[in-house]
């Protein structure tokens, strides 16, 4: 709450507040911090709930566009960014189950995943091995009947830009990019454009385009 | 030319009407909807309208929501789709919008006998039942009594304790309608609580009639939970989680409702992780707990769902299991592989405590207070006391209004306890007790009232402060389950209007809990006199 700490002596009793040091909404709900909500369920089983509003975000919208995967659906996540692994385990212990087959190819060096307790360690376990399936970058689009799902950092350029270039082929997905808000970081306009793509930019910081074929 | 067109087509869908109306009667439902799509083609909004009474009457509730509301919304005056909408409604055990749809539709149609039982109905399960009895006595002939109105009135005088009244009713409505079901039900919930043993052969009465009725089964086992004929009440308890029983059952939350539910603990495969998810009602939820530690050495891979303000104690009573936010239930599915489901907390009695032996035999305290505040707050009271006996008090009970009727005894009526001397009460009274401070004001020296904790958020320093006391003296609330299963004194004083099932029927000592002596107040005794006895036998009692 740190921006709304430096405000609130000014803002008149506010029916609501969503703030972290970059952003302060007044008078909205914020329902990623309830005790039902999901995402900071799966945040606190992995030793995260210190994590940015924009995790928090990321992982509740990723939660959201994949809810109606069912027994029939086969689900590729490709994580570009060894920033992005919270995201990446995120799905894999909302979904491993529910799919018919979920694949993983994973960032070269994950971070450090710390697992709250034996449960939460064995999804983790599983999580790895899910990430050695021989999936890889140059799968992403090859298979009409999968949703894939790209997650990239807008912190390495040359990471945005292959995304972006290997989107172009999804037919059914998302690409999700933390941090494309943030001042300076590459928005790939002209790749984009010419994949007739529009990025939504949302005001917890990350950007997303969906493939809907 | 334009009129005569417009006469003509107002005619065609008079007479299409009137062709529904007849299938209708004739129970011709699939004639009736192929005249209904033609009427939708016509003039959508009543054509709707018309869909959705044929959709109703094959008790195709979603269908017939869906024509209903759009029709209504195609033309606020459309009054056959408002009209249809309530018993929809009803039917979806949704009585919030059945009342809302119910009250337009009685200012409009209040003659209605339809409309009002209806819309009286709907008072009725939103626990209105002065306006209820209201609509129903406005419709009740006494020259030709009808059988839903009686009904109605029978169990709105119950619910207002008027049972004078409702038994009068009762058996007047037995001699007009002897082969009713209805009323073969509505005895035995009338008797459910007074007189168990006579209900409990409604019921089984009322069973044989319509074996599949859940609703029915689901009082029973209350009954029968009271009687302790636990083996059969525990697995008609399970009725309570179906949605035909709505939210005076047992609804589990919602984020589980898609989640594959096992009711059966026997059923849970030890090698598998199992999630146990709290039930609604905190004093439930503790006596349920009293077999907990029992389920964790059978089933030690278990991940407990339960509300925040309950985790402290929770983790510090049950160490070994692991303890997650209702948030879990979306990620359920998701690892169906490595858990067996959830099973809610009230499912794992069946097997635990079948019998009375079984709860007397297992009486050991379960629930741990957090001792380093229950020191503190002790030390405290008595340092501001005087070193004198502590006694806490809680005199409102029950979350619906039914039931805090039934359980509350007012604070005013507690003369001869507060007047104890020797002794402090503290209050431990959750919720709005601001009425009751003002009005004792002077009155009690020794009446404490504790600011700073809100009892019903902070339900660990409540606990504590409870555990700080020597022992305590409540009506039948979620306080006496908290305190009964860390092993407290209590004296529990129940009124004559009923009692939770635990309770039973005339035991003096609670076979759940190891130091629970029960009060009953009969109604040959005044409530003074009630409260005189049992502050008497304080005063005797050394603690």
């Amino acid at each position: 709450m740190k921006l709304y700490e430096l405000i609130k002596d000014r803002v008149k009793d506010p029916k609501g507040v969503i703030s972290d040091s970059e952003m302060c909404l007044l008078n909205r709900r914020d329902f990623l911090f309830s005790e039902t909500s999901a995402a900071k369920t799966f945040l606190g089983m992995y030793n995260a709930l210190g994590v940015t509003y924009e995790m928090y975000s990321i992982i509740d919208f990723l939660f959201t566009c994949l809810c109606r995967v069912d027994s029939t659906s086969h689900l590729r996540i490709f994580q570009l960014s060894s920033t992005m692994t919270l995201p990446s385990l995120a799905m894999s212990v909302m979904f491993t189950d529910k799919v018919e087959r979920i694949e993983m190819c994973l960032a070269r060096e994950n971070q450090k995943i710390l697992p709250i307790d034996v449960y939460a360690k064995v999804l983790a376990k599983r999580f790895a091995l899910q990430g050695d399936t021989g999936l890889h970058l140059s799968d992403i689009g090859n298979n009409e009947h999968a949703v894939d799902v790209l997650l990239c950092n807008s912190s390495n350029e040359a990471e945005v830009v292959s995304g972006f270039n290997a989107f172009r082929q999804v037919k059914k997905g998302l690409i999700l990019i933390k941090g494309y808000g943030k001042f300076n970081a590459p928005n790939c306009g002209e790749i984009t454009t010419a994949g007739g793509m529009n990025v939504h930019c949302t005001l917890a910081g990350f950007g997303f385009v969906l493939a809907l074929r | 030319m334009k009129n005569k067109k417009t006469d003509k087509g107002i005619e065609d869908a008079i007479a299409i009407s009137q062709q529904i109306d007849a299938h209708l009667k004739s129970e011709n439902y699939g004639e009736a909807m192929i005249e209904a799509e033609k009427l939708v083609s016509m003039n959508r909004s009543p054509g709707l309208a018309y869909k959705g009474l044929v959709h109703l009457r094959k008790n195709e509730l979603d269908f017939a929501e869906a024509a209903l509301v759009e029709s209504y919304q195609l033309n606020p005056k459309q009054h056959l789709a408002l009209v249809n909408l309530i018993p929809v409604y009803l039917k979806k055990r949704d009585f919030k919008k059945a009342v809302a749809f119910g009250e337009e539709a009685y200012k409009i149609f209040p003659k209605n006998e339809s409309v009002a039982i209806n819309y009286a109905a709907a008072l009725m399960q939103e626990q209105k039942y002065d306006q209820s009895l209201a609509i129903f006595n406005s419709l009740y002939d006494e020259k030709s009594p009808k059988l839903p109105i009686l009904s109605g009135l029978i169990s709105c005088y119950r619910s207002l304790f008027q049972t004078e009244k409702s038994d009068e009713l009762l058996a007047f409505a037995e001699r007009l309608f002897p082969d009713s079901q209805e009323l073969v039900r509505l005895r035995a919930d009338t008797f459910a609580e007074r007189d168990p043993k006579n209900a409990l052969s409604s019921f089984e009465k009322a069973l044989k009639n319509s074996s599949d009725n859940v609703a029915l089964k689901w009082n029973m086992s209350l009954v029968q939970l009271r009687l302790h004929k636990f083996d059969q009440g525990w697995s008609n308890y399970d009725n309570g989680l179906k949605p035909e029983v709505g939210k005076i059952g047992r609804p589990m939350p919602t984020l589980f409702n898609k989640s594959y539910m096992i009711t059966d603990p026997n059923e849970l495969d030890p090698m598998k992780w199992t999630i146990v998810v709290v039930e609604q009602g905190i004093g439930d939820q503790v006596l349920f707990f009293g077999c907990f530690r029992e389920f964790l050495i059978d089933y030690p891979k278990t991940i407990l769902i339960s509300e925040k303000r309950m985790r402290s104690i929770l983790s510090r009573s049950f160490s070994s299991c692991l303890l997650y936010p209702y948030g879990f239930g979306p990620l359920i599915d998701g690892n169906i592989r490595n858990t067996n489901g959830f099973i809610p907390l009230g499912c794992i009695q069946k097997k635990y405590r079948p019998s009375v032996d079984s709860y007397i035999s297992n009486q050991t305290p379960y629930l741990i207070p957090d001792q380093e505040k229950t020191e503190k707050y002790r030390s405290k009271l008595l340092q501001k006391t005087g070193n004198k006996q502590l006694v806490g008090i809680s005199w409102k009970g029950g979350y619906w209004e039914r039931a805090q009727k039934t359980k509350t005894l007012e604070l005013d009526y507690w003369e001869s306890i507060l007047q104890l001397k020797d002794y402090i009460f503290v209050s431990l009274q959750y919720g709005d007790v601001e009425r009751e401070k003002n009005r004792m004001q002077g009155r009690y020296e020794n009446l404490k009232w504790i600011d700073g904790i809100d009892f019903k958020a902070d339900l660990d320093s409540w606990f504590a402060l409870a555990c700080a006391c020597d022992r305590v003296v409540s009506v039948s609330t979620a306080l006496v389950h908290f305190v009964g299963a860390a092993g407290k004194k209590v004296d529990l004083l129940l009124s004559d209007r009923g009692a939770p099932f635990i309770w039973g029927l005339e035991e003096k000592k609670a076979i759940a809990y190891r130091d629970i002596t029960i009060h009953r107040k009969t109604p040959e005794v005044t409530i003074q006199e009630f409260f005189k006895s049992v502050a008497n036998r304080i005063k005797h009692e050394t603690l």
